[in-house]
């Protein structure tokens, strides 16, 4: 089954997580009205219940990663369709070692892609307001979808002038979804967009 | 292909088609107006229904920018970084003096050009319609009798909040206040029976002042209005106390003199001609114009008044 | 009484009042189907073109949008698995399932017909009960606000995917979210870390459409194959079509959806985000094949879609009733009513005008709009599928993005947005769930505010909380709904083979 190391190491994550956020919230200026709880009950309780409902979990799915593990020596898992069982993990935050998956080259090619949707996003947010609405959406469009044309391997023996082609097609496609969904947000809508 | 080009050409003109020609009069381009709430408030109803009307007298378009969150402290910002060109306006209330005196934001009321109070309302404090408290000396004579009154405002640290607390201040009592999210939770709270009484701004409370499921005790004007007939003020009730919800038009500190007088212009004949009056009586606001030194005055006396009555609640 | 709705008739039955109905039913389903849009600025922004117009046709252009908003919120969620507004959540729970297994269209149908019904039936009860429900509302304190809290957190365990402890804990993260901001009661700034932005707590619209659409659109990029023949092709475009039969079938189902909606949806601040997910939870708990809901179930569409218009006419009860706005989106309305010189009470009921009886048949012509509209729109929906998975990503992501930067014009929500999109992927890939986030997050400010409150109001006495009737009638079912689901879920484990899903 799932011998994902992101489940482990996630749930060890909201260990540490919750730890600080009870840390912080007992830092909380202590001011009490009338018959009130404190500013810090809230954020203090629910930081512990995370805490005692974590370690259960920490336990089971490291278990069952180790159990997963040594099963792992003897037979191949089947590569599933279902993804909440995907035997290769993401994991941006971890530098643990990655299990082998099934198909290395598809695995990586996946958290690439992930990787790569998440960095173009964080661009697209970051220029959003400087470069205005237009150049910014139509740039980000473009970069997503030959991001992943690249990254899918879709590109590789095709001739120069096909490339070309498709690029171009992909370049008309950013612009006029740019193009259109400025005009309905600002003429249809009337919701401004930055410049 | 001729579509695409056609496309390319309307893109560069809407990225480049507002930059030029700034040397004709103003207004040249469509006008920005930052509501720093999300669509739906007082703040945000009371320019759009004047958009029709400024855009008729401006001959541009007015693009109402509703840029919300932290109590108004995000679109404010927004507003004071703005280029003052005349192109960013700011629908300005008496938010701006509340997030000033709690102490929350890093602008000041001085930070900004005022170019017109169009509307007020006053602070009403109101109880159940049909319960023991029929007028302010009933309330004031529980409270000092020893019972906590509990008073229901919308927001901690709110306008309402503050108000409620000079109230008490000035007429000495001690209230119970209870924070409720919002103007509606507040009067159903009232309504129900939760609570004794509410302090709101008097326009969330028109209907159901009207309608007398809430009866209001006593307001926050100099003098009796209008809108709220048979409604005592705190001072004729001997309480030496004067605030107002105010709703103005801003724009950031260096507004040149005559896209000021512009506005000024296009706002005095629009509420001149009488035809704003309606909307905003319906909306339970008075219409109190106010420009030039008068309104900077005003301004500065409300900023002095808010800081006093926040007082003891600014952290 | 009669006479009213006649005279209202005429104010409806008119070419330019049916004109701007349909107009602004057209604009809400459009404003509604778009991530981050929300039905509070399709109003907004019809405000000031109502100025100048008649009562009933500028209010009645208003409810277009409310109901078209309400309805077309179905269509992200079952295409794309991403719920445009908080009520449209639990419509992906069946709806994108059943979509999946090449069923779109009947998912579609099955919504729209369910919309329908719930608007209609709670136009019927609006008009007939108005004010003892809105009194009921009023009933409403701090105690029983933070009673049908927890009886809302409850369906937590319902929604909660293979593990009951990993979705408490989901809920729990949102309740955490939703400490972030100024406390309600006191005014201290908890975690804001002098972010202006944060002084009011996190955005619910952008933690929504980061939590289910961004975590999705990522989900799809990982798992984006470009050899992967188009997945439209599956999908039997004919089977496109309203399905009344079928709607009409799951009659139970209907009818949870138009209580809960009604019943649930007029108390102010709480009832229009849970009403459809109670909608949901009760149908499954008194289903007779509860293990069906959550794989493509008729039933959980049905119910959800029909509470979530059926909220619509419960939302205007207090609006209209009381001057109460529940919500964003009736607040907007409400101050149309004002502008236009109508003022809501129970005088406006008692009234002999036809005003609102105008108003009730146009937000009746609106759901009728509603459904013309849907129904010639269907086959055009389905075709979203048909856009190639990269484009169709890339052009998700910037609805979101828009979507939530058009709302409140505060780049701050987006990395938000993308921040509780990452999260969103890592919590669904590891089955903690995102749903309890949202429930969490909802709900977990009423909670804590109304205890607080309450105790405040109370001066420290917690008995309140268990001697109000309606509170302790809630605490004493979320308790029971609790045990039973503790029950059945150590019978499952029992059974289920060791290592097995808990």
């Amino acid at each position: 089954m799932a011998q994902d190391i992101g489940k482990p190491v996630f749930d060890l994550i909201l260990l540490v997580a919750s730890a600080t956020g009870f840390v912080m919230a007992s830092q909380l200026p202590d001011v009490v009205v009338l018959g009130d709880l404190s500013p810090a009950f809230f954020p203090q309780l629910i930081s512990a219940l995370v805490f005692i409902c974590a370690v259960p979990c920490l336990i089971r799915d490291t278990r069952q990663w180790l159990a997963a593990r040594h099963t792992s020596a003897s037979t191949t898992a089947p590569l599933s369709t279902d993804t909440s069982a995907s035997p290769s993990a993401p994991q941006k935050a971890s530098s643990a070692p990655q299990e082998a998956p099934a198909t290395p080259s598809r695995g990586r090619r996946n958290t690439l892609q992930w990787l790569f949707v998440v960095a173009v996003s964080l661009a697209y947010i970051v220029m959003f307001e400087p470069l205005g609405y237009v150049i910014s959406t139509t740039l980000f469009c473009l970069a997503c979808v030959i991001g992943l044309w690249c990254i899918g391997g879709s590109h590789k023996g095709m001739t120069g002038a096909a490339m070309l082609k498709n690029i171009a097609g992909y370049a008309v496609y950013a612009l006029v979804l740019a193009m259109a969904i400025y005009i309905v947000f600002t003429r249809v809508f009337q919701i401004p967009l930055p410049n | 292909m001729k579509k695409l080009l056609g496309t390319l050409g309307l893109a560069t003109t809407l990225m480049f088609g507002g930059q030029a020609a700034l040397a004709a009069e103003y207004p040249t381009k469509s006008v920005d107006m930052i509501v720093p709430f999300s669509a739906g408030g007082g703040n945000d109803t009371f320019v759009r229904a004047m958009q029709p009307m400024l855009e008729k007298r401006l001959g541009q378009s007015l693009v109402i920018r509703n840029i919300a969150g932290g109590g108004g402290a995000v679109g404010m910002s927004r507003a004071v970084a703005s280029r003052p060109d005349g192109y960013t306006l700011l629908a300005a209330s008496n938010a701006m003096l509340t997030l000033e005196a709690m102490g929350n934001v890093a602008f000041t009321h001085n930070d900004f050009d005022f170019i017109a109070k169009v509307v007020e309302e006053p602070y009403v404090i109101a109880a159940r319609g049909d319960g023991p408290y029929q007028d302010l000396d009933a309330l004031l004579e529980a409270a000092r009798a020893g019972k906590a009154i509990k008073v229901g405002v919308s927001g901690v640290g709110s306008s309402a909040h503050i108000a409620a607390v000079a109230m008490a201040n000035t007429t000495g009592v001690k209230f119970n206040i209870i924070p409720y999210p919002g103007g509606a939770e507040t009067i159903s709270a009232a309504m129900g029976g939760h609570i004794d009484a509410v302090v709101l701004g008097g326009s969330e409370l028109r209907s159901v002042l009207q309608s007398e499921r809430l009866k209001a005790l006593a307001m926050t004007y100099d003098e009796r209005s209008d809108s709220l007939p048979g409604v005592p003020t705190f001072k004729e009730e001997g309480h030496d106390l004067s605030l107002t919800v105010w709703r103005a038009i801003a724009a950031p500190k260096g507004l040149p003199e005559d896209v000021k007088q512009t506005w000024v212009a296009a706002i005095k004949d629009i509420l001149d001609s009488g035809e704003y009056d309606q909307t905003a009586a319906n909306l339970g606001t008075d219409v109190a114009p106010l420009y030039g030194e008068a309104l900077d005055e005003f301004i500065e006396n409300s900023a002095v008044t808010m800081n006093e009555a926040a007082g003891e609640l600014a952290r | 009484m009669i006479s009213g709705y006649l005279e209202g008739l005429g104010m409806v039955l008119q070419l330019g009042t049916l004109l701007a109905i349909a107009g602004g039913t057209f604009l809400g389903i459009l404003m509604g189907a778009l991530p981050g849009l929300t039905s509070a600025m399709a109003v907004a922004l019809l405000l000031p073109v109502t100025f100048g117009m008649p009562p009933v046709m500028g209010i009645g252009m208003m409810l277009g949008a409310l109901c078209g908003a309400g309805a077309s919120g179905s269509i992200p969620a079952i295409l794309l698995n991403i719920p445009g507004t908080p009520s449209s959540v639990a419509t992906t729970f069946d709806g994108y399932p059943m979509a999946q297994k090449g069923e779109a269209g009947r998912a579609l149908g099955l919504a729209i017909v369910a919309s329908f019904v719930g608007g209609v039936a709670s136009m019927i009860i609006l008009s007939l009960l108005a004010p003892p429900i809105a009194d009921f509302a009023l009933r409403f304190g701090a105690a029983e606000y933070f009673s049908l809290s927890i009886f809302g957190l409850v369906i937590i365990a319902s929604v909660a995917g293979k593990s009951l402890l990993k979705g408490m804990i989901a809920g729990l993260l949102g309740f955490f979210a939703a400490t972030v901001g100024t406390d309600p009661i006191t005014g201290v700034g908890r975690f804001t870390f002098n972010e202006l932005s944060l002084l009011t707590g996190i955005n619910l619209l952008p933690a929504l459409i980061g939590l289910f659409a961004v975590s999705q659109v990522l989900k799809d990029a990982f798992e984006y194959d470009p050899n992967e023949r188009l997945q439209a092709s599956t999908h039997r475009i004919e089977g496109a079509r309203p399905r009344f039969v079928e709607t009409l079938q799951n009659w139970r189902a209907l009818l949870a959806g138009i209580l809960s909606g009604s019943v649930v949806g007029p108390v102010p601040g709480a009832g229009g985000s849970i009403a459809s997910l109670v909608a949901y939870d009760q149908t499954r708990r008194f289903s007779k094949h509860p293990e069906k809901f959550g794989t493509g179930h008729g039933a959980g569409i049905v119910s959800v879609e029909s509470a979530n218009n059926a909220l619509l006419g419960g939302a205007l009860i207090p609006t209209l009733a009381l001057g109460i706005p529940g919500e964003a989106a009736t607040a907007v309305l409400l101050g149309g009513l004002l502008i236009q010189g109508i003022t809501p009470g129970p005088m406006l009921f008692a009234d002999q005008g036809g005003t609102i009886y105008g108003i009730f048949l146009a937000y009746l012509v609106a759901n009728v709009f509603m459904l013309l509209i849907m129904c010639l729109g269907i086959k055009l929906f389905i075709r979203v599928l048909m856009v190639p998975r990269k484009q169709l990503l890339s052009a998700i992501l910037v609805f979101c993005f828009i979507g939530v930067y058009g709302v409140d014009g505060d780049v701050f929500n987006l990395y938000l947005m993308l921040g509780f999109g990452i999260l969103g992927y890592f919590l669904n890939r590891y089955d903690f769930g995102t749903a309890p986030v949202i429930l969490g997050l909802i709900l977990g400010p009423i909670a804590e505010s109304n205890l607080r409150r309450g105790l405040q109001t109370f001066e420290g006495d917690w008995t309140p909380f268990f001697t109000r009737p309606i509170s302790l009638a809630f605490l004493v079912v979320a308790l029971g709904l609790l045990v039973l689901t503790l029950w059945q879920n150590y019978r499952a484990n029992r059974s289920a083979p060791p290592g097995g899903a808990t």
